[in-house]
């Protein structure tokens, strides 16, 4: 009876709030605002607490949803296999290891196509990126599906290369094409590409490149929008089937440790795209109950199957985020979501027999043979803790809002108090200045290099290098990007020209970071959390009001140097001081090194693969960062808001007592500056 | 009489001062207008296929697919999404044929044409209002640096030339040239049908007499009437222009997504109950200008801005860009200010969804990791700020009324018990 009463008196306090909101058209504020408000100063703090023990809670496997496949269709990946081609994949390793140098893996390729009667076409690729020339020749094949209506078809993606494992890996695929063909249950065309991806280190990147190229023209985008590429340029596809729905890219990556096979499967994409979670599913369940081998993601095992170490669970989602929000070209598949097919890595473990690897690709073409239509069942955005646990995006959201909510609080605290809302102009031209910088440098990148001159006519110029026109020495243009990019331009806009209002600029650059971060974290979750990590307590402790002079001058100083590129630059640098080896390092110890070393990345990556990090850093990143100084600057005392148990003023007593000159009064547009 | 000069030169003074110089006033802001719309329109292929900015009914590319399928000798309105009357095909067909090269300067002359109409309609309100001119400034730069205004003209939608004509309207209707209202209320009506309801605003514009508000609602229906037949002429006097520019627009036919309520729900809903709703929201949105008129009976031009803003709103194929010119005209209600409620939610949502519909968009096209209901979210969302917006002006209109008829009444801590909406 009492729990009903005190049930019953809540109801009726809640009822009564309800009624107080109602009272005067609402025009009077809820008083459940004003109690959010009183805890602003605490906020941040409290949001960092929250944050932190919220993701303790959503990243814990324990916590995780169980992965499954909601795609049923997909199952019929499970099935017996029966690929026996082994003696044909040693043969063709032979041929692959006595190719004579003057005969390329392309045309043994070709050959061998030719050979087993099917469709076979090279596709010779150039990149017109003055900043990184690359150029090379894929090798494309297609296995015709008896029973296909040609609307769809699925893809396998393999590296060229001399190393051993490539040879093995292409000789292995070689001979399931083998097999393939001669299958009657294929519904879907299979394109088999091999990417041409150089020797050296950076072949991922180049690799992935050439891949693009052959997917420009494959999707026909050129066609489409009627506008030839400004990045590649690559002859035409010479046969075509249907749509891409799954890209699967295989190697011979993974690991044989004490007789266990670790298949390591990449799942990242452009932008923060990721395989549709059906797809990474059936691959691990297939690598699983067929070949009874372990899945590594990000280069880690199973914790709870690996007998080998003990680690944090924690590891794996650190590194899901880090590499989502920072890795852009992950694995050769990581362009296959710029044109909307789902794809992934499959690193095949490297002691897999001739056999277990063709059966291994049997099953995952089977699987794939079966998608009824576009994969769009499933999660695509998701945070794995290992290959059976997963956070989705409804529940790993939940952090990052309690992170943003100290801004949006400050911006609302700002709106109570303010009297007249004044839209700085000024945030628009630094917001036009930024977009400048990634126009300029993107487009010096591609056209002209990394290093450029300002030329004139040709006559009577002379230049320094010898070059005809020349007008000034060669500029590297990564160094001219960092020093006009980290110049703070705000302190002497904000110097000559004082903002009239703060309050109203607290409250843009608030509501601006805020809806940013929101933004980039619906398309790219890991460079969302830890960007809010890093931006909401500058942001925050920058735009709280304080009139204090040596306080503005410490805050503005430090603010000076804490610019986008600068604290990016930091972070790099002393990952192994504040993670261990979780994350990859930068091979760069200098500061500078580093923060060109970024840049550089950050300037080809966008160019290139149409990656947005620069773009971000340029249009958001450096105007927020350049506004912010117009609130850590000195202004005139401001009043005292009537919430909260922090403030004790109300609006009338504004300004009264302010002793400084007229043109630092610019807290607020208060009434003794309407009175004036 | 030299204290007289003394006086009269220092009241000068504070009018140049009030007015400005005629280069930091007109040709700085003007010239950054024209400079920021040509440099848009340089990266125009970023924006032109965005839907949030273009629609079948104002896609200067579909106006090109159209051109050119009449250069072909083949008849336009047989193709499925033509939307666009004879009269601007022929138009916009001499023009790509004769200057193309004009057709960007003569679509950001025309827009930087809206900024100065409508700037001088905000002043002359505000001097009516307020006896001074400080707020021209301010509307000048909400429209010409709108970046939705920018954009749009950078991909040369046919919104700016709609957002000249309601500025003309609204310039004629607060200088009190009635007639002129009347006609261009028909003629833009003779393209899209819906703004036909502007044509109530005219009921305060008639001193009182219902012959003479008849009789602007004659001229402006004649003036579509005429409109029509010139269609009908171009069309080598044939009538089939009428489905594909006027039926669409009434049966929401075509259901291809933009930033407007009905795309989704019609794409949704089962065919057998498709022409109830049609009605229906046919019947709503033609039904809603009476009671808004009766309620708001004091104030023209609040009038107005609710009716445009209902036109925008309730069109089937809108863009942003189509209250980018009430938008900037809000600010001219100075006097409601203060009893505004939901300002900075309104203003939040508008802003928070017009970021996040790209970004809805990229999930659900790009990346598939969302889908429709993504993109829809934020439009109705977006649309319902819009509907708040509007209920909130016809609250503070009420609002005043009461201030002002019960001033007397009224002490510091009276409490209303309005209902929350």
């Amino acid at each position: 009876m009492e729990n009903l009463l005190k049930f019953t008196n809540k109801k009726l306090k809640l009822l009564e709030m309800a009624l107080e909101i109602s009272k005067d058209g609402g025009t009077t504020r809820p008083k459940i605002l004003d109690k959010i408000l009183k805890f602003r100063k605490v906020a941040l703090i409290i949001a960092y607490i929250g944050a932190y023990l919220s993701a303790q809670w959503l990243f814990d496997p324990v916590n995780m949803e169980v992965t499954r496949i909601s795609e049923h269709s997909l199952m019929p990946g499970l099935v017996t296999p029966k690929f026996d081609k082994s003696g044909i994949a040693i043969q063709l390793y032979r041929r692959f290891s006595d190719l004579p140098k003057s005969k390329s893996q392309q045309e043994l390729i070709h050959t061998i196509f030719s050979d087993l009667g099917l469709e076979c076409f090279t596709h010779k690729w150039r990149s017109k990126v003055a900043g990184n020339p690359m150029n090379g020749e894929n090798v494309y094949g297609f296995i015709r599906g008896p029973r296909n209506d040609g609307a769809e078809a699925q893809m396998i993606v393999v590296q060229l290369g001399r190393s051993e494992k490539s040879r093995r890996m292409m000789s292995r695929m070689l001979a399931f094409v083998d097999y393939a063909k001669d299958q009657v249950y294929w519904a879907r065309d299979i394109v088999i590409v091999f990417v041409d991806g150089g020797e050296k280190n950076d072949s991922i990147e180049k690799a992935a490149f050439a891949l693009d190229a052959f997917l420009l023209k494959y999707q026909k985008i050129e066609a489409l929008n009627s506008k030839k590429s400004i990045t590649v340029e690559a002859d035409e596809i010479q046969a075509q089937t249907g749509a891409l729905i799954g890209g699967v890219v295989y190697d011979l990556s993974g690991m044989a440790v004490k007789g266990q096979h670790i298949v390591n499967i990449q799942t990242n994409g452009l932008n923060g795209q990721q395989v549709n979670l059906d797809v990474f599913n059936g691959i691990t369940k297939i690598a699983d109950s067929k070949h009874h081998s372990r899945v590594a993601i990000f280069g880690t095992l199973h914790r709870h199957s690996n007998p080998y170490m003990e680690y944090s669970p924690f590891i794996v989602p650190m590194r899901a985020l880090y590499t989502q929000a920072f890795i852009s070209i992950e694995g050769i598949h990581s362009v296959l979501g710029k044109y909307g097919v789902q794809g992934l890595t499959v690193g095949l473990s490297h002691d897999y027999s001739e056999k277990q690897t063709g059966q291994f690709i049997e099953e995952v073409s089977r699987m794939l043979n079966n998608v009824l239509e576009r994969l769009h069942q499933s999660y695509f955005m998701y945070v794995l803790a290992d290959d059976l646990h997963f956070s989705s995006i409804a529940m790993y959201i939940i952090p990052l809002t309690i992170l943003v909510s100290p801004l949006v609080i400050s911006a609302y605290f700002e709106w109570t108090k303010i009297q007249e809302f004044q839209f700085p102009v000024v945030h628009l031209a630094f917001h036009v200045l930024g977009f400048f910088y990634y126009i300029a440098t993107t487009y010096v990148f591609q056209t002209i290099g990394t290093t450029f001159v300002l030329q004139w006519m040709q006559w009577p110029f002379v230049g320094i290098d010898g070059c005809d026109g020349q007008f000034t020495p060669s500029w590297s243009l990564i160094n001219s990007f960092l020093i006009f990019f980290m110049i703070p331009l705000g302190p002497y806009v904000f110097l000559k020209e004082p903002v009239r209002c703060v309050p109203s600029m607290r409250i843009v650059c608030l509501l601006e970071t805020s809806l940013v971060l929101y933004g980039i974290c619906l398309t790219n979750f890991g460079l969302a959390i830890l960007c809010t990590a890093f931006v909401v307590p500058i942001v925050f402790l920058m735009t709280y009001e304080s009139s204090d002079r040596t306080r503005s001058i410490f805050r503005s100083s430090v603010l000076a140097i804490l610019n986008p590129i600068s604290v990016l630059a930091f972070v790099a640098i002393n990952i192994p001081g504040m993670f261990g080896q979780l994350f990859p390092t930068i091979s760069q110890d200098s500061w500078l090194a580093a923060a060109q070393s970024i840049a550089l990345t950050a300037i080809r990556e966008d160019v290139e693969f149409k990656v947005n990090h620069f773009f971000l850093l340029c249009c958001f990143g450096y105007p927020i960062w350049n506004m912010l100084f117009a609130c850590s600057m000195r202004y005139g005392p401001e009043p005292q808001g009537s919430l909260g148990i922090f403030g004790n003023g109300s609006d009338d007593d504004d300004g009264d007592d302010d002793d400084g000159p007229q043109k630092t009064n610019r807290g607020h547009s208060t009434k003794k500056n309407k009175r004036e | 009489m030299a204290k007289d000069k003394k006086l009269q030169t220092n009241q000068e003074v504070e009018k140049e001062q009030e007015n400005g110089s005629p280069f930091s006033d007109f040709w700085v802001p003007i010239s950054a207008a024209i400079a920021v719309r040509a440099v848009c329109a340089s990266y125009s292929d970023l924006f032109e296929e965005r839907v949030e900015l273009t629609s079948v009914v104002y896609s200067f590319e579909k106006l090109k697919d159209s051109i050119a399928m009449v250069d072909d000798g083949l008849n336009p309105f047989e193709a499925k999404n033509m939307h666009f009357p004879p009269l601007t095909l022929h138009l916009f067909r001499f023009l790509l044929n004769t200057a193309p090269t004009m057709i960007l300067p003569l679509f950001i002359s025309i827009d930087v044409a809206t900024t100065w109409i409508l700037s001088s309609a905000a002043d002359v309100v505000w001097r009516q209002t307020h006896g001074s001119s400080s707020i021209r400034k301010l509307i000048f730069s909400l429209y010409a640096f709108n970046p939705i205004t920018i954009v749009s003209t950078g991909i040369l939608s046919l919104t700016v030339i709609q957002n000249f004509v309601s500025a003309v309207i609204l310039l004629s209707l607060v200088t009190d040239r009635p007639t002129i209202c009347a006609i261009l209320i028909g003629a833009w009506s003779s393209f899209t049908i819906y703004p036909f309801i502007l044509i109530s605003c005219l009921v305060f514009r008639s001193n009182g007499s219902i012959v003479k508000f008849l009789s602007l609602v004659l001229v402006s229906a004649l003036t579509t009437i005429t409109f029509v037949g010139i269609n009908y002429l171009l069309n080598n006097q044939s009538l089939n222009f009428l489905g594909p520019v006027y039926a669409s627009i009434l049966n929401f036919s075509s259901i291809q997504p933009n930033s407007g309520l009905y795309w989704y729900f019609f794409v949704q809903i089962f065919e057998h109950f498709r022409s109830f709703y049609t009605m229906s929201f046919v019947v709503l949105y033609f039904f809603m200008p009476i009671p808004i008129t009766f309620l708001i009976r004091k104030d023209t031009i609040l009038h107005f801005t609710i009716i445009g803003f209902l036109v925008s709103i309730f069109f089937p194929y809108p863009t942003l860009n189509q209250v980018s010119l009430l938008l900037a005209f809000l600010p001219v209600h100075d006097v409601y200010k203060k009893h505004f409620r939901y300002t900075i939610l309104i203003a939040g949502t508008i802003v928070s969804t017009v970021f996040l519909m790209p970004v809805m968009w990229h999930m659900w096209i790009v990346s598939s990791s969302g889908n429709a209901n993504f993109f829809f979210g934020t439009t109705i969302v977006y649309n319902v700020a819009l509907i708040n917006l509007v209920m909130d002006m016809i609250f503070v209109y009420s609002r005043r009324q009461i201030d002002l008829e019960y001033s007397d009444a009224l002490k510091k801590n009276t409490k209303m018990d309005f209902a929350f909406y």
